[in-house]
């Protein structure tokens, strides 16, 4: 019998061993703050922090940058319904209680160490699964490679690679802070990118991974710009990355974006302004689809490149007093009209890229590589400079399929 | 270049762990095989072997004498004391033979004991004509009484005095008659029964409205009645030592894979209890593994899904007293498949289908999910989710594991009591146990709103398995899921799923895989697991029961 006590006794201790362990990993999801947005900046000390290191609360660090965390919901969270959890909330930066958001501000010259310094500060510590935008301020690209910067946000192992990168052209904080209430400028920075399909003049997200990519091909990239004045935003033009240095080196503006979309042939949305030969009245065409296609040709030592492009769509404003009636005369005229436009955005991406900026972002040397492979290993390493020489042409044709749902 | 192999070398931290990995499951079936094998030969030893059950002793067991007082009075001895055995005697009309009756109150029909025995015998008697024939002797007294006065269809006759007690006691009436050497036995126990009622267990919206009894014969009438057909065998037997009780072992002869039913048969003649109340009890004294959580034999009221899985080629079993019937052998498909699936047609059976699948594995997997994206991995949840999870739980004091244990353990105690609840203040009561708990619950900030929108859907979706039995299985389950999503999280809820998994491969129910056929994958059964194919496509029956004819136009 004593046997069986035993036995019974080990099972039960081998239990034991097992249940005791308990949950040692676990972390209550109220015990944690998402962090939803990350603003990095050229240092900047806020308020608080001068205050704190005059007390002497400061460690070995230069001040290199300035990371702004945008978490929610902040701390005294409206509850039920009573409003605003009174008091000011502890960051730099939100005075208001109606915000639905906090930023939090520290500088130091390592992100993950500032990361990690916000757990001295917050009882609940931050958690980056939910960082949806990282917002790089253009000062801090401009000084700093965004392979430095960006290190420690690819290695690490809790940031999704599926976070939106822009580029402020003021300061990130500036991007990431918002008057109105209930707004959280994270949210809405990722939501704007979904409207391409309302206009052509925002570039396809570039999330971490495509920053990657990028940045890993050697390539010089677009990222988009937000610009900011008042606490409100604006998505506009596109600020270019070196590929080489991996640092900002310009601006693209909205119009340049247009022009480049017409080449990538991805306009989904969007409309076309331009005036009418006649009377120079306002005429625009929405775009529905486009196609375009690169095509490089080489002869003996000469690169050059065609650009073919396609787009049909449909006429959606037409300012003519009194109306012209739309004859297929007109339309083949206003057709005509439209691809001047397109021509002309064109025409000046191409100076930007080739004149001004010498980087090659319509993806011309991609195409040179798929068709002449061998061509392109010897150019490689000075792409950019040819790019800048290489004569490009273009044809535009534009289908206006219908005149909307006019009556004449 | 040996430096770079012993590199890759692993430290023995990490050789121990593997060995763990390797010795810990194998001492786990190791401990569960001998903890069977205990239970098993434990159940085998059988301490009454040496005094088999005990029986009337000789002295009752001899041949009745003949002589009608004293077989009377020895009947009465033997089972007169019984305050529901009744003697009735009187005097055979036209002779001056005595004669009585002795049967069972309550359970002997009395109509058929007036109209067919007393009034024959009381009234008409024998005729002055027949009076020289009938009592020349006893033998002729005794086959004039069979043949001219007893018009009844069951009538046995006997001589010794067991057999008389032994059936007055199951209901039959018998008859002595002064002056002839045996006893008539006659009729059989017309005692209450139940009607035959919706099975309350099983409901459908359509198909047959109808269900087993508690009474045998009347279930054997209702399988019949289920279709004409020569080749549905019901054979008998008798279970029990003490109380014995009918069972019937159901196939189709031409079906029906006949190593199956020899090895049904040979399960049975190993039974060995003194009464099985249920068919509960054969279901768990002929079952393969009893520690699995899942049932191997099912059990129904429905008489249309049992005659449907002996077409099958599977085999029933029915046991007197007791309106569930045993299906066996047991698939894992089975339990979650509706007779309904079939009746409808094959597109809206399907999607029922999977949508049952769907809810048993919210059932099983639901809160385990809940507390380990709570607790483990917040990034799991989509943003404005986490965000609104976030406040809600802000203020609940206890870890997500607590909490589902809480809600998940009332839920179950008010299904519990639901049961046994008298049926006016049932429905009265859930709206209390339901709404008021839950809601108040939430109000007292000691569960989270979220919480309780999982508890309820984990609890509606465990209604929608169409076997009770099944459902109480990953009700359990549901808890172990629990604690190992509280210990581990999703890294535990796999673990513990693959548990299952491994576990299910391994069961078997009569031979046959309990995956069957998903494991052993034949692809060609796949036709009635998670879609019901039209009926046009199923024309063969399911391959993993080895059945003998295989075409089911046939």
């Amino acid at each position: 019998m004593s046997r069986h006590v035993r036995r019974v006794l080990l099972a039960a201790a081998s239990l034991l061993l097992l249940i005791s362990t308990g949950c040692w990993s676990a972390n209550e999801i109220e015990d944690v703050t998402v962090s939803i947005g990350l603003g990095l900046d050229t240092a900047k000390e806020s308020a608080f922090e001068k205050e704190i290191n005059e007390q002497g609360a400061h460690y070995p660090k230069e001040n290199v940058i300035t990371a702004t965390i945008q978490i929610i919901p902040p701390i005294n969270a409206k509850k039920g319904g009573q409003g605003g959890g009174g008091g000011g909330g502890g960051g730099g930066s939100s005075p208001s209680s109606e915000k639905a958001y906090l930023n939090e501000q520290l500088t130091g010259d390592s992100v993950i160490q500032i990361f990690r310094q916000f757990s001295l500060r917050r009882d609940r510590p931050i958690i980056g699964h939910h960082l949806k935008v990282i917002v790089v301020a253009r000062e801090l690209a401009q000084k700093y490679s965004l392979e430095q910067i960006f290190d420690f946000i690819l290695r690490d192992n809790e940031i999704r690679p599926s976070c939106l990168v822009v580029v402020s052209h003021r300061s990130a904080l500036e991007a990431l802070s918002s008057e109105e209430p209930g707004e959280i400028p994270a949210l809405y920075l990722l939501g704007v990118v979904n409207n391409r399909y309302r206009s052509n003049k925002i570039l396809p997200p570039v999330s971490l991974i495509k920053l990657d990519s990028a940045m890993q091909s050697g390539a010089s990239f677009l990222l988009q710009n937000v610009v900011t004045a008042k606490d409100e935003h604006k998505f506009s033009g596109a600020a270019i990355i070196k590929g080489d240095t991996k640092r900002w080196i310009g601006e693209l503006t909205q119009y340049d974006i247009e022009g480049l979309s017409w080449i990538k042939g991805d306009v989904v949305g969007g409309a076309l302004k331009t005036y009418a030969s006649r009377g120079s009245y306002t005429i625009a065409y929405e775009p529905e689809t486009s196609k375009a296609s690169i095509i490089p040709e080489v002869s003996g030592d000469d690169i050059s490149f065609h650009i073919k492009i396609k787009t049909e769509g449909s006429l959606i404003e037409d300012w003519s007093f009194p109306e012209v009636p739309s004859s297929p005369q007109y339309i083949h005229e206003l057709e005509g009209q439209f691809e001047e436009e397109i021509k002309k955005q064109i025409r000046q991406v191409l100076h930007k890229m080739q004149k001004v900026y010498h980087v090659d972002v319509g993806g011309f040397g991609e195409q040179l590589k798929f068709k002449y492979p061998k061509r392109w290993r010897k150019l490689k390493e000075r792409w950019e400079d040819i790019f800048s020489h290489v004569p490009i042409t273009y044809d535009v044709n534009v289908t206006i399929k219908d005149v909307a749902s006019s009556t004449d | 270049m040996w430096s770079v192999i012993l590199s890759y070398i692993p430290k023995w931290t990490i050789l121990v762990q593997a060995l763990l990995l390797v010795v810990i499951p194998l001492l786990l079936m190791a401990l569960f095989g001998w903890i069977r094998k205990a239970i098993i030969s434990g159940y085998a030893l059988h301490p009454n072997q040496a005094s088999p059950p005990i029986k009337e002793d000789s002295s009752e067991s001899g041949p009745l004498t003949g002589r009608y007082d004293t077989d009377l009075s020895s009947v009465r001895a033997a089972i007169g004391y019984n305050a529901d055995v009744r003697v009735r005697e009187f005097t055979i009309r036209g002779t001056e033979n005595r004669a009585a009756i002795v049967y069972v109150d309550g359970l002997s029909d009395v109509d058929i004991i007036d109209t067919h025995l007393i009034t024959p015998l009381m009234i008409h008697g024998i005729p002055d004509t027949d009076q020289e024939t009938a009592l020349r002797s006893s033998d002729s007294l005794q086959k004039y009484i069979a043949n001219r006065l007893l018009p009844v269809s069951k009538l046995n006759e006997t001589s010794k005095l067991q057999e008389l007690t032994r059936s007055v006691l199951i209901g039959q009436t018998a008859l002595l008659v002064e002056g002839i050497q045996g006893v008539f036995l006659i009729g059989a126990a017309q005692g209450k029964v139940r009607n035959v009622e919706e099975p309350l267990s099983e409901a459908l919206l359509r198909g047959p409205r109808i269900g087993f009894t508690e009474k045998l014969e009347d279930n054997m009438g209702l399988l019949r009645m289920q279709g004409q057909n020569e080749s549905l065998i019901m054979s008998q037997f008798e279970v029990g030592n003490r109380v014995k009780k009918n069972m019937i072992v159901a196939y189709m002869q031409d079906i029906a894979d006949p190593r199956l039913v020899d090895e049904v048969h040979s399960r049975i003649q190993r039974i060995d209890i003194d009464d099985p109340l249920e068919s509960g009890y054969i279901e768990q004294l002929i079952e393969d593994n009893i520690l699995s959580p899942f049932p191997q034999l099912q059990n129904t009221e429905r008489p249309d899904r049992v005659i449907a899985s002996l077409l099958e080629g599977r085999v029933a079993i029915l046991l007197d007293g007791t309106p569930f019937a045993l299906i066996l052998p047991t698939t894992f498909s089975m339990l979650l498949q509706s007779p309904e699936d079939y009746y409808e047609r094959w597109i809206p059976g399907s999607f029922v289908r999977i949508l049952r699948f769907l809810a048993a594995m919210l059932a099983l997997l639901a809160p385990a999910l809940y507390i380990s994206f709570i607790s483990f991995h917040p990034g799991l949840i989509p943003t404005k989710l986490a965000l609104s999870i976030i406040e809600t739980r802000q203020g609940v004091p206890f870890p997500s594991i607590i909490e589902a244990l809480i809600m998940e353990i009332s839920i179950e105690i008010l299904r519990e009591a639901g049961i046994r609840l008298p049926k006016p203040i049932g429905p009265a009561m859930g709206i209390v146990g339901g709404l008021i708990i839950g809601d108040a619950a939430v109000n007292a900030g000691i569960v989270s709103p979220f919480l309780v929108i999982v508890v309820a859907v984990t609890a509606i979706s465990s209604f929608t398995i169409p076997v009770y039995s099944a459902g109480i299985t990953l009700r359990i389950l549901r808890f172990a899921a629990m604690l190992i999503a509280g210990a581990l999280g999703i890294y535990g809820v796999i673990m513990f799923f693959l548990l299952i998994c491994c576990h299910l491969v391994r069961l078997k129910s009569f031979g046959v895989p309990y995956l069957n056929p998903l494991i052993p994958y034949r692809i060609i059964d796949w036709k009635d697991i998670l879609i019901r194919a039209p009926l046009k496509v199923m024309k063969k029956r399911p391959y993993m029961l080895r059945p003998n004819d295989a075409d089911r136009r046939n």
